[in-house]
């Protein structure tokens, strides 16, 4: 498998022994770890239940008929892989690092997708990526083969910075565009109305999918350590303010705050998880407490 | 409106200091950084207004800070209100006079100080007024009438006696002239003084006013109350003082020893015991010490070891003989203990010149008169006292003509012994001698037809008076002679005849002399018998011009030959020559001459540029140099004496002398302690700064803590 710069194998390698527990059961093709909300006829027996007419007749137990006189149907427990779902946001604001040697969100975020898409393939998930800005830039639907990996990878490599953000309306069309339930991680720093924003993810809880958002900012972002005079312009608008950072510091940090509740409270409300990644920590690390408190949760 | 003063107005340069902090703000101040960011939704709505709130508080501080560092200088300044003018009203108005005169220095100057500042006790700055003045001869406005009474304190404590003389009544008349107009609650003049009896002695009840005052001067309109203090020195060892002093202002060369004197009296210690004060006598060295010209340093030329009393004045005279051409200075000096204060010294200035005498006679070849008079000049030529030049009037060739005018020009006295008429040149070279202060001795005789006439129309405005005709003696004795028989002796020229009165100065008989007319402005020094004049003088121009109307010669007297004679033409000589010489010798207070193209410098190296008096303070020697020439004169400057016999009276006496002024229902206190008041009233402005210093201090630190500037 290519090399990329996104996997870190050193990060798959802590991942290795923890296992990404759907809190769900999803429809999947693949058998998997993933429990299925489907009772099918695989191999997992489930229950009997009594033959109502439209049953095929070639799930009837013939040998509890044999019995009992009566008709059942045997009913399993199906393992099936999981259809997942890594949306990574590429607007222009998740170019921002404070740090000149450190990532950019963008950076983290796609060694994120990287790193979970890798990981879910090996427990033969079916790992889909989609790529937007304004809009849907790229759009890779979920497969179970390796080769697929690759090109969610190069996508991954190939990725860059684009307009403003305007996460609710690609995640509409990307809500539309799903025919299987599965899981939705929606990489971003959600830098957009948190209203929009959670009723897009609204429509995907609607539609019978777990969303995990994984909200990803700068350190700088989150502690605002800026002590001289200084003029912000931001980067997706090009606007520019004037900023006096020692008078402003605790308005931002307000507002900060008052943001990232909104966003914690809205995924909580519609039970969605919800994880704040501060670029500046390690990747791996992210990623274990996140799939620790997950496989808690199981 | 109340104009604001300062007591320490250099503190005011510390207002700069407001500048201060806006410097540091500026050095300090934030550099803009541009920072690329992800979103500026978090602080787009409040970074205006929190800008703006941040500015301001930035200049509100910046506007404290600097208000902080302008308040301090300004209370440091020590502010205070002054009344516009001086007529608005002000709580109390002192004028405090300080005597100054050479009296004060006798160890009196921290006493002096003290007790000034101990007048000014009770005043506030900015409430009340004062003023001071300093006095000796002439009373000098030293601080104003001001608000800033610290002014004058601070002047109080520099005080320094002069070297001039008391004069207390125009001191008092200034301080009342600066309390005229004054609105005051009260109006107080301090004198302070040691009220020496040659500063107010001439003003008692007696009417021994100075010329040109009345007891009216003493009225002090302005003033309600006059309070006399007296600073006590400490003095427990009696001191010499010099009461006078006397040196020739100038000299011949080889004129011989001449005179120096002065005057001592012993001072007593301060002693309660009058009786005993006055049994104190003093051993001490006089020394005198000259310094010829160009020489340096004064050296010790004679020492003489004398005892004074207190109760009289003790004689020292020097006998000394000035070598060199020149002006000499001289010092006379009492040495007690081998010390000498600087002020009790006697100095001179003695200007030596070789005399030189212009002979005028008709002809060179000698006559019966010129021979007497050229023997009486010179009686010894190996050893001349003066000088001579010939000149002949009779002979108008250039050449003589030329000689006699150069020797006119030379001379400092021209002696015309039968001369009646000289070319023009030698009458207009004798004009300028006079000009020049010269002396001009006339011995007309018989100078021919019209010699009268002659004489007059040729020297009529130089001579003191106008020939009339030869007349004999009226009523004479019985070979019909007339004798001298009026002199003034109190003249110079006959001042040496006068002691001893022994000389008979009827030896010498006349038998003609000449009548004249015209001599209403000449003084008669000496008569004929008869009542004639004999010998007149008459200031001419800047000089002195004389004329003896008999002069020696068998047929007209037997004044030739006599012995009176040789001694009547050096006085009158030297008497002539003298008088257009310049004083030399001065005391602090007088005016010395500084012609225009001089100028004079002082003993200190001051420099005082010609075209006016000047007035000295100091005592020393002056020099007065003409610019663009070499010639320098000498003045000597000597402390008033009379100030060192100091005499005080007390002061209660001296109060009660100020009789016209108690009339006007006035008080007259003497030593009597003044009212003190605490001293913190005087800064009652400076408090109120301080105060709301404190005010913007605490302002400041609380605005500060809320304005984090990083």
């Amino acid at each position: 498998m290519a090399k990329s710069r996104y996997l870190d194998f050193n990060v798959l390698a802590h991942l290795s022994n923890m296992q990404l527990l759907a809190k769900v059961v999803v429809e999947g093709f693949l058998l998997g770890l993933h429990r299925s909300p489907y009772r099918g006829f695989s191999v997992e027996f489930a229950e009997y239940r009594q033959y109502a007419p439209g049953d095929e007749i070639r799930h009837i137990d013939w040998k509890v008929f044999g019995k009992t006189d009566r008709y059942y149907i045997k009913q399993f427990e199906e393992e099936t892989n999981l259809a997942c779902y890594v949306v990574l946001d590429a607007s222009a604001s998740m170019a921002y690092k404070s740090n000149e040697e450190g990532m950019t969100k963008l950076e983290y975020g796609s060694c994120m997708a990287a790193c979970l898409s890798y990981f879910m393939m090996m427990q033969r998930d079916a790992i889909g990526l989609v790529v937007f800005d304004t809009q849907v830039r790229t759009m890779l639907p979920p497969r179970l083969r390796y080769s697929h990996l690759t090109h969610i990878l190069a996508e991954l490599e190939n990725n860059a910075p684009g307009g403003e953000t305007n996460i609710a309306s690609p995640l509409h069309d990307l809500a539309e565009s799903m025919k299987r339930r599965g899981l939705v991680i929606l990489i971003s720093d959600l830098l957009d109305d948190p209203v929009s924003v959670l009723t897009a993810m609204q429509h995907f809880r609607f539609l019978g999918h777990e969303v995990l958002v994984f909200h990803v900012m700068d350190s700088a972002e989150l502690t605002f350590p800026f002590d001289t005079m200084t003029e912000f312009t931001d980067m997706e608008t090009g606007q520019k303010s004037l900023v006096s950072p020692e008078a402003m510091k605790s308005v931002y940090l307000d507002e900060l705050g008052n943001f990232l509740r909104v966003y914690e409270k809205g995924c909580a409300d519609m039970r969605a998880d919800y994880k704040l990644f501060d670029t500046r920590r390690p990747l791996e690390i992210a990623l274990s407490e996140y799939l620790y408190r997950r496989s808690r949760m199981g | 409106m109340f104009p604001l003063s300062f007591q320490s107005g250099w503190w005011l340069i510390g207002l700069a200091g407001a500048g201060l902090p806006v410097l540091i703000h500026l050095l300090t101040r934030d550099r803009i950084r541009r920072v690329q960011f992800s979103t500026l939704r978090f602080f787009a709505k409040g970074s205006r207004r929190v800008l703006r709130r941040k500015r301001l508080r930035e200049l509100l501080l910046l506007l404290l800070r600097s208000a902080v560092c302008a308040l301090l200088a300004l209370a440091f300044a020590r502010p205070f209100l002054e009344a516009e003018g001086s007529r608005d009203r002000v709580g109390k108005a002192r004028v405090v006079v300080v005597d100054v005169s050479a009296s004060m220095r006798a160890g009196r100057t921290e006493a002096l100080r003290e007790r000034a500042r101990e007048a000014l006790q009770g005043l506030s700055d900015g409430v009340d007024a004062a003023a001071v003045v300093t006095f000796d001869e002439l009373p000098t406005v030293a601080v104003p009438l001001t608000r800033a009474v610290s002014k004058c304190r601070d002047f109080a404590g520099k005080i320094e006696p002069g070297y001039g003389r008391t004069n207390i009544i125009d001191a008092l008349v200034k301080a009342d002239e600066l309390l005229t107009g004054i609105k005051a609650d009260e109006k107080r003049i301090v004198l302070i003084s040691d009220l020496q009896r040659s500063g107010w002695a001439a003003t008692d009840e007696s009417g021994r006013l100075p010329s040109g005052r009345t007891l009216r001067d003493l009225a002090l309109r302005s003033a309600s109350e006059l309070v006399i203090r007296t600073p006590t020195g400490e003095r427990d060892k009696p001191r010499v003082a010099l009461l006078s002093g006397e040196a020739p202002s100038s000299a011949s060369l080889g004129a011989g020893p001449q005179e120096i004197r002065v005057e001592l009296r012993a001072i007593p210690p301060k002693s309660p015991d009058v009786d005993a004060a006055s049994e104190v006598s003093v051993e001490v060295d006089v020394v005198l010490k000259t310094r010829p010209p160009g020489q340096d340093g004064l050296q010790e030329v004679a020492r003489k070891r004398v005892r004074v009393a207190a109760d009289q004045a003790v004689p020292v005279r020097f006998d000394h003989e000035f070598e060199q051409e020149g002006d000499n200075r001289g010092l006379v000096v009492v040495e007690a203990d081998g010390t000498a204060p600087d002020d009790n010294a006697y100095r001179f200035a003695t200007r030596v010149v070789a005399r030189r005498i212009a002979l005028l006679t008709p002809d060179l070849q000698g006559r019966d008169e010129a021979q007497y008079v050229r023997l009486a000049l010179v009686p010894d030529p190996s050893a001349p006292t003066f000088q001579i030049a010939r000149g002949a009037t009779a002979d108008r060739s250039p050449q003589a003509v030329a000689r006699a005018v150069d020797a006119i020009g030379d001379a400092s006295v021209a002696v015309a012994v039968n001369v009646a008429d000289a070319a023009p040149e030698v009458v207009t070279a004798l004009g300028e001698l006079l000009e020049r202060g010269g002396g001009l001795f006339v011995l007309p005789r018989d100078l021919g037809p019209d010699g009268a006439e002659r004489f007059n129309r040729t020297f009529g405005d130089l001579v003191p008076a106008r020939l009339l005709e030869v007349a004999r003696p009226r009523g004479g004795d019985s070979a019909g002679e007339a004798v001298f028989d009026e002199f003034d002796f109190d003249h110079p020229i006959f001042r040496t005849f006068r002691i001893p009165r022994s000389i008979n100065m009827t030896v010498a008989r006349f038998r003609k002399y000449w009548d004249v007319r015209d001599s209403q402005e000449s003084s008669v020094l000496a008569r004929f018998s008869d009542g004639r004049p004999a010998f007149l003088e008459r200031h001419v121009r800047k000089g002195t011009s004389a004329m003896l109307l008999s002069p020696p010669h068998p047929e007209w007297n037997n004044l030739g030959p006599r012995w009176i004679f040789a001694p009547y033409v050096h006085e009158t000589v030297r008497y002539l020559a003298a008088r257009g010489e310049e004083r030399t010798t001065f005391t602090v207070g007088q005016r010395l001459p500084v012609p225009p193209g001089h100028k004079l410098i002082g003993p200190k190296g001051e420099v005082h540029e010609g075209g006016a008096a000047l007035r000295v303070k100091r005592p020393g020697y002056y020099r007065l140099v003409q610019e663009g020439a070499g010639g320098e004169r000498t003045y000597a400057v000597n402390p008033v004496f009379a100030e060192a016999l100091v005499e005080p009276e007390e002061s209660a006496k001296v109060a009660a002398s100020y009789r016209t002024w108690q009339e006007l229902g006035k008080a007259v206190r003497a030593d009597e302690p003044l009212p003190v008041q605490p001293d913190e009233e005087s800064s009652r402005l400076w408090w109120y700064l301080l105060a709301a210093l404190g005010v913007l201090a605490v302002g400041e630190l609380a605005l500060a803590n809320r304005t984090q500037r990083h």
